[in-house]
C-alpha cells in the first residue's frame, strides 16, 4: 500500500457500508501502516505482492488489511498462479475432494505461506494461525505495538500440516504439560491436537530408517506425550491404540523389543487388553460374540500384517483363540454381511 | 558426464522449470542475469543433478538475506516434491532428482 489507492479503495467501502461496522480511525491508521511494512518485508524478499484491490496479477503473496470489526488486522496468504487454479475447477465441479490437483494446490500454497510466516518472523513480526467459518488464515502480529495474539498457547501458527520432523520433535519437546493443565480448558481444545498426533507419527513412519537408538527412546516418550495431550484434549479416545503406526514401524524397521514403538509383544498386549472380557468368557457367550467384537476387530486387519513378528508366548496362543471365536462369529452371519466382515478386515476385496 | 547423462539433467532440468512456472514464480534465465528488483527461481544443471536457488536483492541484513533463502529452500523443495520429484535441500540450494 505504498500509494494511496488501496486506503482511497477502504474509504469508498467506509462510505457505503457504514461507520459502525469498521475499527476507530486509530486502529485502522494502525492496521494500514503494519500491512504497508509487511509488503515492504515481502516485497524485500523478491517476492511479488498482490493487494486487495489487484485482481490482474498472478501468483503472488497476498497481504490483505482488514478493517471490519470481528477480525481486524493484516493477513498474509499465497495466491496461486491461474495455471493451477484452472487444472482444479474440474475435480471441484465433480466434487472430487481428493484429486491430486487439489491437493497439489493445497501444498503448495501452504508451503509458500510457511515460506512467508518465515520471512516476516526474520523481520521481527510474529503470527497467528487460526481456523473460522471463513477457512484458515495467518494473521500478522504487530508485535512492537504489543500484539500478542488472541492467546493461543500452541506455537502452531507454523503450519502443522507442512512440519517436518524435526522441527515437530522440537515443537512436542517444548510442550510443557504441567503449564498446559493450568489453561483454559475450552481455549485448549481449540487446537489441533489431534492432527499434532496424526502428522507427528506419520512423519515418524516417513523418516524412521534413519533414526538411531537414542532416537527412538526419545520418539517413544514423544509419541507417549502426543496421544496423552490427543486424549486430554482433543477428540481421540481414551483408549485407542495406534495399531495402524506400530504396523508401519514395525514393517519398516522390523522387530526392536527394546523400544515400545517397536516391540511386537507390546502391540500384541495392547490388542488383547482392548478386549471386552477374558478369553474363558467369550467361550460362554458365543451368541453375543459377534456384536461384542464387532469394534475391537477392526484393528485385526492390522495386527494380521505383523502378526508373524508376534513372539511365542500366552499372549499369541489367547490371539490366535480370539481369531478362532471371531473367525466362528464371522460364520455364523448371513454370507453377504460375512464377506463385507471379512474385506473391512483386509482378507478380501470389497463385494 | 556423458553426452546422455548431460541431456537427461537438461530434460529434467525444463519439467523442473516448468513446474516452478506452473506455481507461479519466476525463473531465471540460464544465462543468470541479475536480479533486479524482485527474486527469482535460479535453475543450474549441474554433475550432480538439477540445483535449484532462491535470488533476490541484497539488503544490508544478512542474518535476515539468508533466512530468507532458507525459507525459499525450504518451500521450494516442497513444491518440487508435490511434482513428483526428489529434492534434497543444501546450504546454497535445493537439489532435484528425478525418482525415475
Amino acid at each position: 500500500m505504498a500509494d494511496s489507492e488501496d486506503r482511497f479503495a477502504h474509504k469508498r467501502k467506509i462510505l457505503i457500508l457504514g461507520l459502525e461496522n469498521f475499527v476507530d480511525e486509530e486502529h485502522r491508521v494502525r492496521i494500514w501502516e503494519l500491512g504497508e511494512r509487511v509488503e515492504a518485508v515481502v516485497q524485500a524478499a523478491g517476492i511479488a505482492v498482490i493487494r486487495d484491490n489487484d485482481f490482474w496479477s498472478d501468483a503472488g503473496a497476498r497481504v490483505s488489511t482488514n478493517i471490519f470489526k470481528g477480525k481486524p488486522g493484516v493477513y498474509i496468504s499465497w495466491r496461486s498462479s491461474e495455471a493451477m487454479v484452472e487444472k482444479i475447477e474440474e475435480p471441484v465441479l465433480a466434487r472430487d475432494a481428493t484429486h491430486p490437483d487439489i491437493a497439489r494446490l493445497h501444498k503448495v500454497s501452504l508451503a509458500m505461506e510457511r515460506a512467508l510466516v518465515r520471512i516476516v518472523h526474520a523481520s521481527g513480526f510474529a503470527t497467528h494461525r487460526f481456523s473460522n467459518d471463513d477457512g484458515t488464515h495467518t494473521k500478522v502480529l504487530d508485535v512492537e505495538a504489543g500484539d500478542r495474539g488472541d492467546g493461543r498457547v500452541l506455537p502452531l501458527s507454523l503450519d502443522l500440516e507442512l512440519m517436518e520432523f524435526t522441527e515437530l520433535v522440537a515443537l512436542v519437546n517444548g510442550l510443557a504439560i504441567a503449564e498446559l493443565a493450568g489453561l483454559d480448558p475450552e481455549q485448549l481444545a481449540e487446537e489441533p491436537w489431534d492432527l499434532l498426533r496424526e502428522h507427528f507419527h506419520a512423519e515418524l513412519v516417513r523418516t524412521c530408517r534413519t533414526l538411531t537408538d537414542q532416537d527412538w527412546q526419545h520418539c517413544a516418550e514423544l509419541s507417549g506425550k502426543v496421544v496423552h495431550l490427543a486424549r486430554t484434549y482433543g477428540g481421540e479416545s481414551e483408549d485407542a491404540t495406534d495399531y495402524e503406526i506400530f504396523a508401519h514401524l514395525l514393517l519398516r524397521v522390523g522387530t526392536r523389543p527394546e523400544f515400545p514403538l517397536t516391540d511386537p509383544a507390546r502391540l500384541l498386549r495392547a490388542f488383547l487388553d482392548e478386549l471386552p472380557y477374558p478369553i474363558e468368557e467369550a467361550g460362554r457367550r458365543t451368541d453375543r460374540l459377534y456384536d461384542d467384537l464387532h469394534d475391537p476387530m477392526g484393528n485385526l486387519a492390522w495386527a494380521r500384517r505383523v502378526e508373524h513378528l508376534f513372539p511365542s508366548s500366552a499372549d499369541l496362543d489367547e490371539y490366535r483363540e480370539w481369531q478362532r471365536l471371531w473367525n466362528r462369529a464371522l460364520d455364523d452371519r448371513p454370507k453377504w454381511i460375512r464377506q463385507m466382515d471379512l474385506s473391512r478386515q483386509g482378507r478380501l476385496p470389497p463385494p | 558426464m556423458t553426452t546422455d547423462d548431460e541431456g537427461r539433467l537438461r530434460e529434467l532440468a525444463e519439467r523442473v522449470t516448468a513446474a516452478v512456472y506452473e506455481v507461479g514464480l519466476p525463473v531465471m534465465s540460464p544465462v543468470g542475469d541479475a536480479v533486479a528488483d524482485e527474486g527469482a527461481v535460479a535453475v543450474d544443471v549441474r554433475d550432480s543433478g538439477v540445483h535449484l536457488s532462491w535470488h533476490h536483492p541484497v539488503s544490508d541484513d544478512v542474518r535476515r538475506d539468508d533466512e530468507v533463502r532458507a525459507a525459499m529452500r525450504q518451500a521450494l523443495s516442497r513444491i518440487v516434491r508435490e511434482f513428483g520429484f526428489t529434492a534434497d535441500p543444501h546450504a546454497d540450494g535445493v537439489e532435484v532428482r528425478d525418482p525415475a
